[in-house]
């Protein structure tokens, strides 16, 4: 791999790393940072092919409030490195290797989460001094460990030379490769069945089967039936409300709400 | 209150123009800084008060502004520093909040930080339980969802594209409208969030996610078996196994999934009985 490529690999390794913890501009989702990979070791194609499989996969990986979920940068980050860069792992075995790294990536993260309390606390030194430049230095160091998190483990992998990579991946049997390439679409199912479980209530499973069967018995493009289902999602509220209008709690609602909508126009 | 609330800054602002130069209020630089490093908050999460040093950071700029007097900044960031944590994205709402508090106080009115504390904490739980479903639960996997299908159907790079910047100009464009809402409206939009919209914006959208699942689950989750014409030979019967196979298959692996997550199973182990589940169906000859 060429200097210049290294040098950008590791920089996405580290925004990656970065963005993984602030969990905001979605650098470090697979579609996102395996594209980047992709294009840093100048094979754009397979990245961004290789980033949609695994994105399938790490779609429910969510962290909500303190739980902390395996790690998606990591393993995008590596597994597209070996994938796009001079190992040329094929897309099965890169989709293999990112459940040990998702693990290790969590792991990692738990960790740092943990002993960053330490660098925090400065911050409540820097208030009582009341020094802001030092708060906000405080922030971006903590930010910056987070970022060495993925960047560390990618430079270690870069160590190794491509060819003992690749002789310890050609030893695996072919029954393991390809029963692994075969349960990838089964694979999927644990992400979306993770976020079901977090989102779906009982009243609301009649929508799932819904959306189910007319995806299952029809060709219709996901972006008409999303389209669809967001006119129809919120058509049925209106309605509901509409009909429960007359009672105590909902009365003045409407009201409110186009002031609310009013004040964010006004802005 | 808000209408109290200015009559009061008035009087503040013409008792202070007799002293020196009259009220401090943010200027849009501020709001801009506050609204860019919005964008950092969980750099510095934690295991011990979480988001706090992040709200005090992105608050940084307004202390900076509003508390010239040492003592008073010195109170200003130990106030931001408690135990913070909500959904990222509808920080910005209470961070407006927070900053029409703020330049209430700093101009003289009698905001304490009892007060102030008790509007972020009373805000983040219910932030919290409606951002995380809608942001991370709803639009980040609607919105990848298709990304992935782009590619796959063969418009390569515009699938990443349109997920990276889709995502962000939702989120950007929310934080700061949020964040100057909440700024103008002050602590009065809770009363806002009583009247429901919280209420009914969370029902569409766990409604369309929900509708949204079923159909990814129904295009995405596959177990390849074998046709099963390489056991049965009678052409009519094999059809309409597979078919029926097809149906069943992914939604009785979701369920299956979603049954061994109740049973507290961690998601990390189910992933690796599939694969094993793969390796010896491929073996067998059942996958294919």
């Amino acid at each position: 791999m060429s200097f210049g490529s290294s040098i950008l690999v590791m920089l996405i390794a580290f925004v990656v790393g970065v963005d993984g913890i602030l969990d905001e501009w979605q650098i470090f989702q697979p579609i996102v940072a395996c594209t980047l990979i992709g294009a840093a070791c100048g094979n754009l194609t397979a990245g961004i092919i290789f980033g949609a499989t695994l994105q399938m996969i790490t779609i429910g990986w969510i962290n909500v409030g303190a739980a902390v979920a395996p790690d998606i940068g990591l393993p995008a980050v590596v597994s597209a490195l070996l994938v796009c860069g001079p190992v040329a792992l094929s897309i099965k075995h890169g989709i293999a290797l990112t459940i040990p790294l998702a693990v290790v990536g969590q792991l990692l993260n738990v960790f740092i989460r943990k002993t960053i309390v330490k660098i925090t606390h400065q911050a409540d030194q820097a208030a009582a001094t009341g020094d802001l430049a030092r708060l906000t230095r405080v922030h971006l160091l903590s930010m910056g460990v987070q970022g060495l998190r993925v960047l560390i483990p990618t430079i270690l992998v870069m160590l190794i030379s491509p060819p003992a990579i690749k002789m310890v991946i050609d030893d695996i049997p072919n029954a393991v490769t390809n029963g692994i390439a075969v349960s990838v679409g089964m694979i999927a199912a644990v992400g979306f069945a993770n976020l079901i479980n977090m989102m779906v209530s009982r009243s609301l499973w009649l929508w799932f089967f819904l959306g189910f069967l007319i995806a299952i018995f029809t060709h219709i493009s996901i972006f008409i039936l999303a389209a669809a289902g967001l006119i129809v999602a919120i058509s049925y509220v209106w309605v509901m409300n509409k009909r429960h209008g007359s009672s105590a709690d909902d009365g003045g609602s409407g009201d409110d709400l186009d002031d609310f909508d009013k004040e964010l126009d006004d802005l | 209150m808000t209408c109290k609330g200015e009559e009061a800054l008035i009087k503040t602002m013409t008792h202070s123009d007799s002293n020196n130069g009259g009220p401090i209020r943010l200027r849009s630089s501020d709001f801009l800084r506050i609204f860019w490093r919005s964008s950092f908050e969980q750099g510095s999460w934690n295991f011990e008060r979480m988001q706090n040093v992040g709200f005090a950071y992105i608050m940084a700029p307004a202390i900076n502004r509003l508390y010239p007097d040492l003592n008073d900044r010195k109170q200003a960031m130990k106030r931001h520093l408690q135990f913070f944590n909500t959904a990222p994205i509808m920080q910005s709402l209470i961070t407006g909040v927070v900053l029409s508090m703020e330049e209430q106080k700093a101009n003289g009115l009698p905001v304490s930080d009892e007060s102030i504390n008790s509007v972020k904490t009373a805000m983040m739980g219910p932030m919290g339980g409606f951002g995380d479903p809608v942001w991370l639960g709803t639009v980040r996997p609607v919105l990848s969802a298709f990304a992935a299908s782009l590619v796959l159907t063969g418009f390569g790079i515009w699938g990443p594209i349109l997920f990276f910047f889709a995502w962000n100009i939702l989120r950007l464009a929310f934080r700061y409208l949020t964040q100057m809402a909440g700024y103008r409206r002050g602590a009065d939009i809770i009363n806002v969030f009583n009247t429901g919209i919280i209420k009914n914006a969370g029902n569409a959208t766990s409604i369309f996610g929900t509708f949204m699942m079923g159909a990814i689950v129904a295009r995405w989750v596959k177990v390849d078996f074998a046709s099963v014409s390489t056991f049965i030979s009678n052409h009519t019967l094999v059809q309409v196994l597979n078919s029926t196979v097809d149906v069943l298959a992914p939604i009785g692996l979701t369920f299956a999934c979603i049954w061994l997550i109740r049973k507290q199973v961690s998601p990390i182990w189910i992933i690796l009985g599939l694969f094993l589940l793969g390796i010896l169906g491929y073996m067998v000859g059942v996958l294919v």
